[in-house]
């Protein structure tokens, strides 16, 4: 029955896009490992998940039908070039891409505004390695108004390189940017919704951005954000330091386990911050002692006329704050 | 039970649940369906949606002998989400009951 039933939904999926379909069908897989451990049988699963053609049908109503399938392993031939050296370059004059979906892994990454209103992603790798080796691979979709761009690699050699520029026109929708040891460069990117930026190693600086929300996330690498405007802001990293200057934003929260943050306030905010250290240092203007209690140091400042609410969390790293 | 009513409340009610403590999947469609009888495949489509919004993340935890599973856990905006919603539905259901009330007076 949980066959027939994931294969009904399977089909039933066709025409939505196949990154969400994988999502579903991992997430309904899950639930029937959990329910059947539980006891509960494969009938009462399938029965309970619910008709499979309705729950396509709501998912068509939200993110819209997928439509033509034949364009997930291809892009138009006018529109995308991959030369013989190793460069892959796609480029869009519609003005369709709204929305930017980026999984790489050794490619240092660059966004920049488009000068002339076109989208263009150019991919450019040390060629002779991934030829002989294929253990590059780079590869593109695009689904209705997203461009997606996956980069694989597999023990890949230090002196092997891979460059992404996407020159991004407009504003833009939402950008999901993910890279591993690559670093992120990003200036002047205006979205509507969200920017998040999420690498293990890499560093990122992101320069002039403005969106919804943003959220930079980093295991080990540097994040570095300056001259921003966002309604809520986030910082994530594990040893990586953080650095953001002259930030406008209502809501600011970063974390790190040992990486040092360093904030510059600048003229544009206002801003009440509270920051919470175990044995960090913690220099900032005004700062007055919340609690102190063993283990952890709370402390409280209000800079400017306090507007904005941040938060600021950390285990040894130093934290910074500047007006 | 009305589909509409119970589509407007859900999301809160997820939210709701995944405030109070991060949990995977399966417990929140558990969570909820004990309380309301719904296609708990509404729930992942809900779950989707928060996490495309930015309103929560995802992390894996090792399953030790089972499969690992994917946890749920709300971010600062999902707090910002859940706390307007929350005011929206206190300030809709005691309109409602006003209304309810002032009709049996009469």
């Amino acid at each position: 029955m949980r066959e027939q039933y994931m294969k009904q939904l399977q089909e039933a999926l066709q025409h939505v896009s196949p990154e969400i379909e994988q999502e579903i069908l991992e997430d309904f897989q899950a639930h029937f490992d959990m329910g059947l451990e539980e006891g509960k049988t494969e009938d009462a699963l399938a029965e309970e998940l619910g008709d499979p053609k309705e729950l396509a049908k709501q998912l068509e109503e939200e993110y819209g039908r997928f439509e033509e399938p034949a364009v997930r392993d291809r892009v138009a031939d006018d529109e995308a070039h991959s030369g013989e050296d190793g460069t892959y370059f796609y480029e869009n004059t519609k003005g369709e891409i709204r929305v930017l979906d980026l999984d790489m892994v050794i490619a240092d990454i660059k966004i920049v505004p488009s000068k002339d209103g076109v989208f263009r992603a150019r991919y450019e790798s040390s060629v002779s390695e991934s030829r002989l080796n294929k253990r590059i691979q780079y590869s593109i979709q695009v689904c209705g108004n997203t461009f997606v761009a996956k980069e694989k690699a597999n023990n890949v050699p230090h002196r092997c390189w891979a460059h992404l520029t996407v020159e991004v026109p407009g504003v833009f929708f939402d950008m999901d940017v993910k890279a591993v040891s690559g670093d992120i460069l990003a200036t002047g990117i205006d979205v509507e919704k969200r920017i998040s930026m999420v690498t293990v190693s890499g560093d990122m600086e992101i320069a002039d951005f403005s969106g919804e929300q943003m959220r930079c996330k980093s295991v080990s690498g540097d994040i570095q954000c300056t001259g921003g405007k966002v309604v809520a802001y986030s910082g994530e990293t594990v040893s990586g330091d953080i650095a953001v200057a002259n930030l406008e934003c209502d809501h600011l929260e970063c974390k790190s386990v040992s990486g040092d943050m360093k904030f510059a306030m600048g003229e544009t905010q206002g801003m009440s911050i509270v920051v919470e250290s175990i044995s960090g240092d913690v220099d900032m203007p005004c700062k007055e002692k919340v609690s102190g209690h063993f283990g952890k140091r709370k402390y409280r400042s209000v800079i400017g006329d306090g507007k904005g609410q941040g938060k600021l969390k950390t285990v040894s790293g130093d934290i910074t704050v500047t007006e | 039970m009305n589909a509409q009513l119970k589509k407007g409340v859900l999301e809160l009610c997820v939210l709701s649940r995944i405030s109070r403590s991060d949990c995977y999947g399966y417990e929140l469609t558990e969570h909820v369906s004990k309380e309301m009888e719904l296609a708990t495949g509404t729930l992942y489509l809900i779950l989707k949606r928060l996490r495309d919004e930015g309103f929560v993340e995802t992390y894996l935890v090792d399953g030790g002998s089972g499969p690992a599973r994917k946890y749920y856990h709300l971010t600062e905006s999902g707090w910002q989400e859940y706390r307007k919603q929350y005011e929206e539905y206190m300030e809709f259901s005691e309109a409602v009951k006003r209304l309810l009330g002032e009709e049996k007076e009469e």
